[in-house]
């Protein structure tokens, strides 16, 4: 079964749907418009260049320019991410580069390797598509843990501080507001997960069935796509969190103000 | 056991304590009484090496408060700020949770001897383990977390403010109790009734910059 096509005239005419929702937000003085229609310009463009050239990707593809361009998307989620989060890029960028860089091999991989079972792991048409997703979800997950280890360790410091002056290791210390970071990151998945395909059927799914696969072939994807991108996703929080801390500590276990941004 | 040795503190480029020089030995029971923003509590923090002095050096028991040595010193602390926020619901999980940390493996809770210190403060210990945190008074709390430091049984205990929270009736109380404490005791007070119970007073001059 072929995918239905969707000309540029009935693009633009779905297009045409942005306008309630614009209508809402000017009735009700949000303040928002603007920026909404900034939003999805931006995400039309973007998403018209990012058919364009994966176009040529898959045509191409070639190994270096796979990996290449893989680690530029890692780059750029990093970057977005440190943006995000009001730290200190300088202090920042190398862990929060290495965690997700390597949270996406160490999944991707395994998914794409172990699970799906393709000869060539760096074949474009499926290496690309699956670090983007990865990349997607570490974005959001890694925005919200990072933000709330360091912000209730900043509030919180004085507990933290009467942990370690009682003896307690670094680690020890810090063990709470990790708790911490990992739940507020964490739940929103989690309960996503509980009521997957009761209330909504999830964007992998819809589209691969739209493409042609059975509800079948495309309920396992989706599963799969739900697993690792919880996995990588808590990964990549976990090893940004560890690899920072290098930095965002002192010898005495004391948190670095500079580290926050002013 | 505790050494001061000429040390300095600077904050926000004012010198708050200048060339600070004390010695405290073991068992002593020391009160530091000043104004507030003299640098009392500056000074109980720099033994667990929470605040760095600019210059000047402290020894615990001969060995130097630096780094590679602050984990191992830190164990032999047991510290009660004035104030601080548990993440914990209940009494019994703020006693109970020291005992998880490392370095108080192999000391178990004891409740019996903790109920007890609990009486000896004033407060009722068999009711006030079955309480949320919530439910307790300040004053309560200072007491909680006092009596939970000495049944620790660290070799130092560090105390930030100890009575603030008390009436005069509990205040003698825990004046008494402190008094009978067989170890290093180091407090940052404004109690003079409390100060003048410890066996030396070290009053901190406010720094006129």
């Amino acid at each position: 079964m072929n995918t239905p096509e969707i000309s540029l005239f009935s693009l633009a005419a779905g297009l045409l749907l942005i306008i309630i929702p614009l209508m809402i937000l000017e009735h009700y003085k949000t303040g928002l418009v603007k920026d909404t229609i900034v939003s999805v310009i931006r995400m039309v463009v973007q998403l018209f260049l990012v058919g364009f050239y994966l176009n040529y990707l898959f045509e191409w593809n070639n190994l270096y320019v796979n990996i290449g361009w893989m680690l530029l998307m890692v780059g750029v989620c990093a970057f977005n991410l440190i943006t995000r989060i009001h730290l200190s890029k300088r202090v920042f960028f190398i862990p929060v580069y290495s965690a997700v860089f390597f949270s996406v091999m160490i999944i991707g991989t395994y998914f794409l390797k172990g699970v799906i079972g393709l000869d060539n792991l760096f074949e474009s048409r499926y290496f690309i598509p699956i670090c983007g997703i990865l990349l997607g979800n570490i974005l959001s997950s890694n925005v919200i843990g990072m933000n709330a280890f360091y912000s209730s360790i900043k509030r919180e410091q004085h507990m933290y501080h009467y942990l370690l002056g009682n003896g307690a290791t670094i680690s020890e210390a810090r063990f709470p507001f990790m708790t911490q970071a990992l739940i507020k990151a964490f739940n929103p998945a989690i309960a996503s997960m509980a009521v997957m395909g009761l209330i909504a059927l999830p964007g992998t799914l819809v589209g691969q069935i739209i493409g042609g696969s059975s509800p079948e072939l495309s309920i396992r994807y989706q599963i799969m796509i739900m697993i690792i991108n919880f996995s990588a996703s808590i990964i990549a929080v976990l090893i940004s969190l560890h690899f920072s801390f290098k930095y965002t500590f002192d010898k005495y276990g004391r948190l670095k103000q500079s580290i926050f941004k002013s | 056991m505790i050494q001061y040795k000429e040390i300095s503190f600077v904050f926000s480029g004012k010198k708050i304590i200048d060339k600070f020089d004390c010695r405290i030995s073991q068992g002593e029971h020391c009160a530091l009484v000043g104004e507030s923003g003299s640098g009392k509590s500056t000074l109980i923090g720099a033994l667990m090496g929470l605040v760095l002095p600019e210059s000047g050096s402290i020894q615990i028991d001969g060995i130097a408060v630096n780094p590679s040595t602050i984990q191992q010193l830190r164990t032999y602390m047991a510290w009660v700020p004035q104030e601080v926020q548990l993440p914990y619901e209940t009494v019994r999980e703020t006693v109970m949770a020291p005992f998880s940390l490392k370095v108080n493996q192999g000391h178990k809770f004891d409740e019996k001897r903790f109920i007890n210190l609990l009486s000896e403060l004033g407060l009722e210990g068999q009711s006030i383990l079955t309480k949320g945190m919530r439910q307790i008074s300040g004053g309560e709390k200072q007491r909680l977390m006092i009596a939970l430091a000495v049944l620790l049984n660290k070799k130092i205990l560090l105390l930030d403010e100890p009575t603030s929270a008390l009436d005069f009736y509990s205040k003698q109380k825990m004046t008494e109790f402190l008094r009978k404490l067989d170890m290093t005791m180091l407090s940052a007070t404004h109690d003079g009734t409390f100060a003048e119970s410890c066996d030396t007073i070290i009053r901190i001059e406010k720094l006129i910059v």
